[in-house]
Order: structure tokens, then C-alpha cells, then sequence
């Protein structure tokens, strides 16, 4: 049975475009997270796999069946919402009886699917109790209780995580993977966080302008990410640009940039041609020296940033472009000195 | 010897603090004094004043002249059948005004709530019947119920086709026997604005996505009013009761200018019939003795709300 299924997906709002076209094929059971910027389109996409909101055109399968213009409840999915939403006047358990209230499961399978839900989840001891008198966590839990009872094809999740705090939000990643991975449910996760996505993601589609940037697995996403946006999106601290114009000179091709060339692999090359204008490098791929050596490019040291096991240097050009550096405890460096920056080339994207 | 004289400064320092140091309850008391004093000074002389007239029998013929009755005034009003049938109109025309106030103020919060263009006018538009005077609006509804000229008598002939001089008949609502649930629907007219901006801003607080948390869940309307839209509205609404409970109960100057008590005494409230008994027929014992059956209602009924209602909302 294949998960879920996106074919052509438009959505506007009068003649402001949300989603401009999207396909995607989610496999039965993979949890999939959607990234991107607020104001991307991503919540959007989520409300129309839901029916809460109406596409403009596409179609929309979950689990083989056409539900396009299908009611919510027709859709055979369960969804949590943004900081978790309940009912605020009921308790967790109303909550969690909710969901079933008006479907058609009888009064002993629904009992059996809740006594269920509160084991797996653990939430017991909170069933009396309204959302208000409930930590984050609880209710998160509580929300996902609910969520599950409905035995749904897909769950859909509208950044559940983010009202959090982020000691809170470490701690529950892994049991919502973990709990996805039990359950084998097909999962659509929207957030704009990408440490949940990298982490939580069996693909992660990047988001962007109401277009899609990139679906993939974490590493393809980290490792080849298909645009600057996406490059400069996934990763922290967030990849290096050095901005010039890509030529074929003599001597192999170089990014012409204002402190001379930079050398350039063939095979970057070959892919791109002289359509390329930056040169992204990741933090751990540049080295620093006080020495100018050749193709390094120089930078004045403008904060540094202890992690305690490494630092973030923070590089100035002369332009006041950002650099950031990723280097050792005992760099020795100051806020203020003048280095030289040489990137690993073979670890370089071009875009 | 520093030393000491470190440490005696300290201890001087700590009973200053302590000197002026107040409980939060204590802080309260001492802002709301000026108040409760100005209150005490404004209500005792009129309040014990009307104690001491509702145990006296006043007379004016060969002089104005008092003695002491006792309890007499209280006891001829729970005698009279006029008491009792003011009593009844109350009960009808405070629980009609209220339910109507309520529905009709819950109603034009949902309104505004929903309306999306011209917001600003319809808002101001709902405004405007609370800003009227009483008496203003008692003018206008008598205007629009009485006969001849009055929508009632308008509508009837209309509907019957008599559209002539010669054929027309005359048909009052002031003087119906709907004339209780007429001047209720008028006080409710004048209450229901302030109770719907009251509402609307509760509603304001209720976040969209609990609605489509209820199309999830496949709520029918009604489930979705009373698990999204009214749990939010419950203070308001527990409040706004009590207030148009009690305004309504003392209301006189509407009543007395659109229907005067009237026809006969069929709309005469409790509080009409003290103004009656006390200045038209002048006697003021017995106006003053219902003055306070008619105060102990109203903190009994505003009494019973908060412990059959209010009490139990403390706690969401």
C-alpha cells in the first residue's frame, strides 16, 4: 500500500501564489519533513493534505484513495497541531475521546485503542487533568494520544515541537521517532527547525517561495544539496559563500573573486559551467592561517563563538560579508587579527 | 566597636522595612479606603433613612407626621396581592430581559466575530442602542408599539389590507397582554450591545486552529459551539448575566415612559410600584418596606448565580 501521494499540488490565495506546484510520493510508513522558512508554504501544503484547506489544482492520495475533495474526518488521518493544541476545557482524557466521538468505532474497540494510547504514551496519571494544569510535555503526549486512537493511514504534524523549550524538545525527538517507527504510520512533519529535520526525517523535502528545493534523505540533503537555499539552510553553523564569476582559465577553472582566483575542481565545474556564481564551503571545510597563502582569501576576525569542544570563528571581509569557521578549542586567535581563510575544495559546492 | 555600630544600622534598616512593609490584601484595602469611606458617607444616611421610613407610617393631612409601626410596612406589603403581582412581573420581565440580552448580545458578538468587511460600521451601528438613554429608547418604543401610528397596528393592517382611513383598526402593543416580554425585548434592545463587545473580545481569544481541530474530529455545529466557541465565553457570560440581572431588576425610567406600569398594572414591576406607592399615592412606609424586599432580591437572585454558576467556573 503506497503512503502518500501529491500530484501537481497548486494552492493560491487570490493572486498570491502559496504553493506553486509540488509533487511528492511519500512511501507507506516514512516519516517525511517538510522544511522550510515561515511563510514558505509549508503549513499550507499540510492543511490541503489535511482538507482544511482546498487545492486550487493537483491531487492528493493517501493511502491509494483519492481524498482531494474529501472532509478531514474522510481522510483517514490524524493530525497535532501547533503547540500542541487541545481542548481547553477538557480533560486529557475527553481530549483523547475526541477523536473517536464521532466515528463509527464502538464503545469497546475505542476503549481498547485508548487504554492502548495511554500505555504506549505514559500519560496515565494525567488523564484528569485540563491542558492548562499540564506541563509541555504532557500535552504533547496527551496530543499525540489523541492523535493516535483515530488507527489513521497518515499523521499529520504542524510543528508540535515548537512551543517548547529546547531542553524539553531533545528529549522528545527521539520518542516521536521511536513512536512512529513502532507505529510504521505514514508521517508528514512540517517544521522550520532543521535539527528536527535532519533528525527526525526518514526524506525531508526543503521548502521554499511555495516551491520545492530539494527532496531527499537527510545526507543527500546535507551532503548534495541541490541549491544555494538549501545549502545555506541545512547546517549550523550554516555553509560559506564566496561570491566572483566561474571561468575556464588557463591553468583550469577558478571563481574569479575580488581577491584573486580560486581554483576549482573539474568535476564542480563540469556540472555547473560558467553559470555558477558562488562557491559554498561548510565551516569545518575552511582552514585559517595567519599567513596569506595562494588562493586564500583574507578576513579579519570579527567575533569568536566558544562551543567548548570548538569554537565558531566569525570572519569579516573587507566587504563585510559574513565567514564563519569552524576550528579547535586552542586556536588561539582574537577578535580583531587579520587571517587568511583556505577552503577544502574538494568538499566545495558550486551554485 | 564598627562593628556594632554596622550591625545596629542594619537592625535600624530592617524595622523600617518592616515598619512598612504590607501584605498585598493590606495594600488593597488601604487604596480601595478612599472609596469605601466616600461610599459609607454617600449610602448610610439615605440607606438608614429608608430603614427608619419603612417602620413608620407617614401622613400628611394636618401636617406631615410619622410614628412607629414596627414591622407593619413589611408585614401588609407580603398581604398584598399587588406585591405579589409585582413580584411575579419581575421575575418574568428580569428572566426574559436577561435571556434575551444574552442571546441577542451572543448573537451579535458571533456577527462581528464572523463579518470580515465593514467591520468598523457594523460596529458602531451595534453600539448605538447602548448609548441611548433609557428614557430616549423608552420614548422610541412607545412610539413604535402604541396604536395608530405604531408598527403593531401598521403590520396588522397591512397584512389584513386595510389600507384606508375609514377601514384601518387600532391595534397597541402597549396594551397587550405582551406588554412584559414587549418592555423586557426593549431593555434587552438597550443591553445586548455591551454584552456583545464583551463576547466578541473573548472570542478574539479562541485560536483558529481549535477549529480545524474540531473538523478533525468531525464535530457537527453544535458540538463545535460548545466544545470551541462557548467554553471561552464562560465568565463573560456568568458576569454579564449578574450585571443585566441587576440592572434590569432596578430599572425604573424605561418602564415608567413606555408603558407606565400599565395597561392597568400589568406591567407594573417592583420598582414601578414603589415609585407609585411613594410618590403618587405617598405613602412611603410601605414603598420603603418594598424597597427592601426588592434589595434583597436582587442580592439573593445575584447571590444564587454565583452559587449555582460562578463558583464553579473559578476553577478553569
Amino acid at each position: 500500500m503506497s503512503g502518500i501521494e501529491i500530484t501537481n499540488l497548486r494552492k493560491s490565495f487570490g493572486n498570491v501564489k502559496a504553493i506553486e506546484e509540488m509533487t511528492l510520493t511519500i512511501p507507506n510508513g516514512v516519516f517525511c519533513v517538510i522544511l522550510g522558512p515561515s511563510g514558505c508554504g509549508k503549513s499550507t501544503m499540510l492543511n490541503c493534505v489535511a482538507g482544511l484547506e482546498d487545492v486550487t489544482s493537483g491531487t492528493i492520495k493517501i493511502g491509494g484513495r483519492d481524498v482531494t475533495n474529501l472532509p478531514p474526518h474522510a481522510r483517514d488521518i490524524a493530525m497535532v497541531f501547533q503547540s500542541s493544541l487541545l481542548y481547553p476545557h477538557l480533560t486529557a482524557l475527553q481530549n483523547v475521546r475526541m477523536s473517536l466521538k464521532n466515528s463509527d468505532t464502538g464503545a469497546v474497540e475505542a476503549k481498547r485503542r485508548i487504554d492502548h494510547a495511554v500505555g504506549i504514551l505514559e500519560i496515565a496519571s494525567v488523564l484528569d487533568k485540563k491542558p492548562g494544569a499540564m506541563s509541555g510535555g504532557q500535552r504533547q503526549r496527551v496530543a499525540m494520544a489523541k492523535a493516535i486512537v483515530r488507527n489513521p493511514t497518515a499523521f499529520l504534524m504542524d510543528e508540535p515541537l515548537a512551543a517548547l523549550d529546547a531542553a524539553l524538545r531533545q528529549s522528545l525527538r527521539p520518542e516521536l521517532a521511536a513512536l512512529q517507527r513502532q507505529l510504521g504510520t505514514t508521517t508528514i512533519f512540517v517544521t522550520h527547525d532543521q535539527v528536527e529535520a535532519m533528525t527526525l526525517g526518514d526524506l525531508i523535502v526543503v521548502m521554499n517561495d511555495g516551491r520545492v528545493e530539494q527532496i531527499g534523505t537527510p545526507d543527500e540533503i546535507y551532503n548534495n544539496p541541490a541549491t544555494k537555499f538549501v545549502a545555506a539552510f541545512i547546517g549550523s553553523p550554516p555553509m560559506n559563500f564566496f561570491e566572483g564569476q566561474v571561468e575556464d582559465l588557463n591553468n583550469g577553472p577558478a571563481l574569479r573573486t575580488q581577491y584573486g582566483p580560486i581554483a576549482i575542481p573539474r568535476h564542480l565545474f563540469d556540472r555547473m559551467g560558467g553559470r555558477a556564481h558562488s562557491l559554498g564551503v561548510r565551516p569545518q571545510h575552511i582552514d585559517i592561517n595567519r599567513t596569506k597563502t595562494d588562493g586564500s582569501i583574507p578576513g579579519t576576525v570579527f567575533a569568536i563563538e566558544n562551543l567548548g569542544k570548538e569554537s565558531v570563528i566569525i570572519l569579516h571581509d573587507t566587504a563585510g560579508h559574513d565567514y564563519r569557521v569552524l576550528v579547535g578549542p586552542d586556536h588561539g586567535y582574537s577578535v580583531g587579527e587579520s587571517t587568511y581563510m583556505c577552503p577544502d575544495l574538494s568538499q566545495a559546492h558550486l551554485f | 566597636m564598627a562593628s556594632r555600630a554596622e550591625a545596629r544600622i542594619q537592625n535600624e534598616a530592617k524595622l523600617a522595612l518592616k515598619r512598612i512593609e504590607l501584605s498585598n490584601r493590606q495594600f488593597a484595602m488601604l487604596l480601595a479606603l478612599p472609596v469605601i469611606l466616600f461610599l459609607v458617607m454617600v449610602m448610610a444616611y439615605p440607606m438608614g433613612y429608608a430603614i427608619w421610613l419603612s417602620m413608620q407610617e407617614v401622613s400628611f393631612f394636618g401636617g406631615f407626621r410619622t410614628s412607629f409601626v414596627g414591622i407593619e410596612n413589611y408585614r401588609e406589603a407580603l398581604y398584598s396581592d399587588n406585591f405579589w403581582w409585582s413580584v411575579r412581573v419581575t421575575v418574568q420581565f428580569v428572566s426574559v430581559s436577561v435571556v434575551l440580552a444574552m442571546l441577542i448580545g451572543l448573537g451579535l458578538a458571533l456577527l462581528m466575530h464572523r463579518v470580515r468587511r465593514g467591520r468598523a460600521l457594523l460596529g458602531t451601528i451595534i453600539i448605538l442602542p447602548w448609548s441611548m438613554s433609557l428614557y430616549g429608547a423608552g420614548v422610541m418604543w412607545q412610539y413604535l408599539a402604541r396604536g395608530q401610528s405604531g408598527v403593531a397596528s401598521s403590520l396588522i393592517n397591512r397584512m389584513l389590507g386595510r389600507t384606508t382611513p375609514d377601514t384601518a383598526v387600532e391595534y397597541s402593543l402597549i396594551s397587550s397582554e405582551q406588554i412584559v416580554n414587549l418592555l423586557a425585548l426593549g431593555n434587552a434592545w438597550n443591553l445586548a450591545p455591551l454584552v456583545a463587545f464583551f463576547l466578541l473580545a473573548n472570542l478574539k481569544t479562541i485560536p483558529e486552529r481549535l477549529y480545524d481541530l474540531a473538523r478533525v474530529d468531525r464535530l457537527n455545529i453544535w458540538q463545535r459551539f460548545l466544545n470551541v466557541t462557548l467554553p471561552p465565553l464562560q465568565y463573560t457570560l456568568f458576569v454579564f448575566t449578574t450585571i443585566t440581572l441587576i440592572l434590569s431588576m432596578k430599572l425604573l425610567d424605561f418602564i415608567f415612559v413606555m408603558s407606565a406600569g400599565g395597561p392597568g398594572d400589568a406591567s407594573a414591576t417592583l420598582t414601578f410600584r414603589l415609585f407609585d406607592l411613594a410618590f403618587r399615592q405617598s405613602n412611603y412606609g410601605l414603598s420603603a418596606a418594598i424597597s427592601f424586599y426588592l434589595l434583597f432580591l436582587i442580592i439573593g437572585s445575584a447571590l444564587a448565580l454565583f452559587f449555582f454558576w460562578g463558583r464553579r467556573l473559578e476553577d478553569t
